[in-house]
């Protein structure tokens, strides 16, 4: 019997420790890749404990926050996170535990979930402990208000606006056309990204879009920078340019003998001529506003069109230098790049630097901790050029095609024009314009609307964006 | 080690010659450690429920449980003051941890299992006032083994699940339920120890030859046979498959222990697998736990969703473990069952595993030792034997399940695992292996 039952002790013993290596195996080597599965609830659970910060908007008005609503089967905290302001849907962006994050959700996760708070060892600290994960909060630059004033007036567009506040560079509105309800975001994703309008797609900052008129601007700079003035006479102005594919037209057929007024009435011909006649003046312009780069805003994803051959490649073929110069060529712009032009104008020469939050605050505190924010304001053009273009604008906004930006008692700079995009060459209409406030600090927009042959419906969606930017606290 | 085969060395492992040692001294200690651990894991657990202040009621549980283990303690010190002492702290240890593991599981159970542990101590203290010759059973062994299978055999007309669905195992007056699957180990070890006791040498000798293979003779072996087949039968009618395969090698290995010959293991393991080949095409359920046990990952979120589960909160459970109460284990479905073992991977990590491993062989061992020093009392050693092999088969049927080595079984882990019966059954046994120790 003692021989019987050392066997079957030895037995017992191998197979206790085959177990023990069973086990050493699933839970230390097999561990990460094990954890890593898309089918271990545990990260969801994980996700859905963690507590964001809220966001806020400038004036302290929450636009996102979590909160808690049950507990998980294994007894923890459930979480939900809640999105306060629709208008704001398309800046603040989403949260998802199953298709991520988007928009201000994106740019600013890791201080909304709380990682970037803690140092290693205070993250290993809250780990042990099993405390939940918090998140700080972000206080962004938007304003509510401006955010509902421009929805309203894009109700009827498909389209963006972006506002920027001048010198700070604070994006005050972005407001991208349709949106979409993240607190519905789950059960009508695919949907979202089946629709041709693109709900999920923030125009303002990765919209592309033939500039067409709205070049002009930027021309308009070059043009000075080469010592045309604004007086200076434009024959035959009003004349259709005629490209290959495309017979554009002033934006408003009337007297445009001077380079003001056929920048006023959005004129296409002289500008593409001045792409033949100034084409380094002009190449050196589209370099100087930032049209071939990204802009940076921190942590959003912007875009820039295709970077295009340089001017000077085209010294052959004038059609093609034309079509550069109308924003119909190979350059295109989305309406961050375009506001940012408009806040250079408004600047008197200098860039601005974007941002769109300025403070966090902790968890476990009531004290709003300044963010670090970009003060570089390099010079783009001339104050003297930057005034001559900001008195075009004004006369394109009193007489020209921005009229329908006007409104009583308000002095609003802008321009509007239109451009032919896409493929299908469907129109756009675009305004750019500026507003200066009582404070020193100005309001430049930039508004493009899909589908619209009419600079004056663009003009009207900026001037209502303007008159409320004006009424801002 | 176990290398010489001369009788003097072949018991070395069990050596009993050893200076004697105050046993109740030893065994104090040892239950003031185990205490240390069950009150200060239950506190955390407490600590971690978050519950408040009040929650420091439910120590009622570990209240009652500390009741026991003085209440053992003090009735071991009386009637067998020779006992070994390491039984008693571990068994008591594993079940304090389970309790506090129950309530963390399943809250609603937590005080129906503590209802048990002190049923299952009130048994086992009146095993230990029984005569220690332990005669009684032995001598009405058929007795015991129609009793027990007669209650099993109940089970198909009267059987019920106190959980409203799936197979019908228990026996239930009111809101009490039995599972007699779970007495019949008891009796199919005292059984199997006494007609083993009285026939090994018959069974040793051999009966007809095939080839070099020598047979046992049919006539000593088929009452063995007979008993363990209607068992069998009886539990692969109720889909009790798990229970039935720990019956099996239960059989075997006593059967080996008491003839040594190996032919026994070998015939007997030979015939398990075709058994199984035979029952994977017979039944679904065995179908099932090869297939997911085989290939889980492509039915991870279905058929296979349980064992995955599984072996993700060992995984998440790391060296460390998250922590009693900080894990997720209620993610595997009826955890506190047939997946306790996984919760503690979860919560108390590699180590927490590897206690329990230790607990559970050191159990096995100590059983295998008292086996050997009993020799000279055939029916004594072949009851510790068998209690011995059926620790190690029960637990090594489930954490070999959970740990995707083997196909799943839905055996209970003894003392961690919710049930009852199960307890009640693994504490008789206790009581059974410390009077053989005390000899």
């Amino acid at each position: 019997m003692a021989r019987s039952l050392n066997r079957l002790t030895a037995a017992v013993l191998i197979l206790f420790m085959g177990v023990a290596a069973s086990l050493m195996y699933w839970s230390v080597f097999a561990s990460d890749d094990m954890l890593a599965r898309r089918d271990n609830p545990r990260l969801v659970e994980a996700e859905r404990m963690i507590q964001r910060g809220t966001i806020y908007d400038r004036t302290g008005q929450k636009l996102a926050e979590t909160v808690i609503v049950g507990t998980s089967p294994s007894g923890k905290a459930i979480t939900r996170r809640d999105y306060l302001q629709p208008d704001t849907l398309s800046a603040v962006g989403y949260y998802s535990l199953v298709h991520g994050t988007g928009g201000v959700e994106e740019a600013f996760d890791a201080t909304l979930r709380g990682t970037d708070r803690l140092n290693f060892w205070g993250q290993l600290a809250e780990n042990i402990l099993h405390r939940p994960q918090m998140g700080s909060d972000v206080r962004l630059t938007l304003d509510l208000s401006l955010e509902q004033a421009i929805v309203a007036a894009l109700k009827p567009y498909r389209g963006a606006v972006v506002a920027i506040d001048v010198p700070s560079g604070a994006v005050r509105a972005m407001v991208s056309a349709p949106s979409f309800d993240a607190n519905t975001l789950d059960s009508e994703f695919d949907q979202l990204l089946k629709d041709p309008a693109a709900p999920l797609l923030n125009r303002v900052t990765q919209g592309v879009y033939q500039p067409g008129g709205a070049l002009e601007t930027v021309i308009l700079g070059a043009l000075l920078s080469d010592k045309v003035t604004l007086d200076s006479p434009t024959a035959n102005a009003s004349t259709p340019l005629n490209l290959n594919y495309l017979s554009l037209t002033c934006g408003l057929v009337r007297d445009s003998s001077t380079l003001a007024l056929a920048y006023a009435n959005a004129c296409p011909l002289p500008f593409a001529n001045a792409a033949v006649d100034h084409r380094n003046a002009v190449q050196q312009t589209f370099e100087a506003f930032g049209l071939l780069n990204a802009p940076t805003l921190n942590g959003f994803k912007t875009l820039a069109g295709p970077p295009p051959m340089a001017l000077y490649a085209f010294a052959n073929d004038p059609l093609l230098l034309q079509a550069q110069g109308a924003g119909q060529g190979a350059l295109t712009v989305t309406p961050l790049q375009m506001a940012l032009v408009t806040a250079t104008i408004a600047n008197h020469g200098n860039a601005v630097s974007l941002f769109m939050a300025d403070a966090t605050r902790a968890p476990d505190s009531n004290k709003w901790q300044p963010l670090d924010v970009p003060t570089q304001q390099p010079a783009v053009t001339t104050q003297e050029i930057a005034n001559s273009i900001r008195l075009a604008m004004r006369t394109a906004a009193t007489q020209g095609t921005a009229q329908a930006a006007a409104r009583s008692g308000l002095t609003i700079y802008g321009h509007a024009s239109f451009a032919y995009t896409g493929p299908q060459n469907n129109a756009v209409s675009w305004f750019i314009g500026f507003i200066d406030l009582p404070s020193g600090n100005s309001i430049a927009v930039a508004v493009v609307l899909e589908g619209v042959r009419d600079p004056a419906a663009a003009a009207s969606v900026g001037g209502a964006a303007l008159a409320a930017a004006s009424e801002m606290k | 080690m176990i290398t010489d085969s001369t009788p003097q060395s072949r018991t070395l492992i069990f050596d009993t010659d050893r200076p004697e040692v105050d046993c109740a001294a030893r065994e104090r200690f040892l239950l003031m450690l185990a205490a240390l651990f069950v009150v200060v894991n239950h506190l955390s657990f407490i600590a971690a429920r978050g519950h408040g202040l009040s929650d420091l009621l439910n120590m009622w549980h570990i209240v009652v449980w500390g009741g026991c283990a003085v209440a053992g303690h003090v009735v071991l010190n009386r009637r067998l003051p020779h006992r070994e002492s390491f039984i008693f702290p571990i068994v008591m240890l594993l079940s304090g941890w389970g309790l506090t593991l129950i309530d963390r599981l399943a809250p609603p159970f937590a005080a129906r299992q503590t209802v048990w542990l002190l049923i299952s101590i009130g048994v086992m203290i009146g095993l230990l006032l029984t005569p220690r010759h332990l005669r009684w059973l032995s001598r009405y062994r058929y007795l015991w083994l129609v009793g027990g299978v007669g209650l099993l055999a109940a089970t198909i007309i009267l059987g019920r699940n106190p959980t409203g669905a799936g197979p019908r195992l228990w026996l239930g007056i009111f809101d009490a339920y039995f599972q007699p699957s779970e007495l019949l180990k008891v009796v199919l070890v005292v059984f199997l120890g006494s007609y083993l006791a009285d026939n090994r040498d018959l069974l040793s000798v051999s009966g007809a030859r095939i080839g070099r293979i020598y047979l046992p003779s049919p006539r000593y072996l088929a009452p063995l046979v007979a008993m363990w087949g209607v068992s069998a039968v009886i539990l692969i009618w109720q889909r009790d498959l798990g229970t039935a395969t720990l019956f099996f090698i239960v059989f075997l290995g006593m059967l080996y222990v008491a003839t040594g010959r190996t032919l026994y293991i070998g015939g007997g393991l030979l015939m398990l697998f075709v058994v199984g080949v035979i029952a994977y095409f017979a039944f679904d359920v065995v179908q099932l736990r090869v297939d997911v046990w085989f290939n889980p990952w492509p039915e991870a979120d279905s058929r296979a969703f349980q064992i995955v589960q599984s072996l993700l909160a060992f995984s998440a459970g790391g060296v460390f473990g998250q922590g009693i109460g900080q894990g997720s284990p209620t993610y595997i479905p009826v955890v506190h069952s047939d997946f306790v073992f996984a919760a503690i991977g979860e919560e108390y990590g590699l180590l927490g595993t590897l206690v329990v491993v230790g607990c559970l062989a050191i159990l096995t061992l100590r059983a295998f030792k008292l086996a050997a020093a009993s020799e000279a009392h055939p029916f004594r050693a072949l009851v510790a034997a068998g209690i011995g092999i059926t620790f190690a088969t029960q637990s090594l049927l489930i954490m070999a399940g959970t740990v995707k080595l083997i196909p799943l079984t839905g055996v209970t882990l003894p003392f961690l695992s919710y049930g009852g019966s199960s307890l009640l059954v693994n504490f008789m046994m206790i009581g059974l292996l410390l009077i053989v120790s005390d000899s």
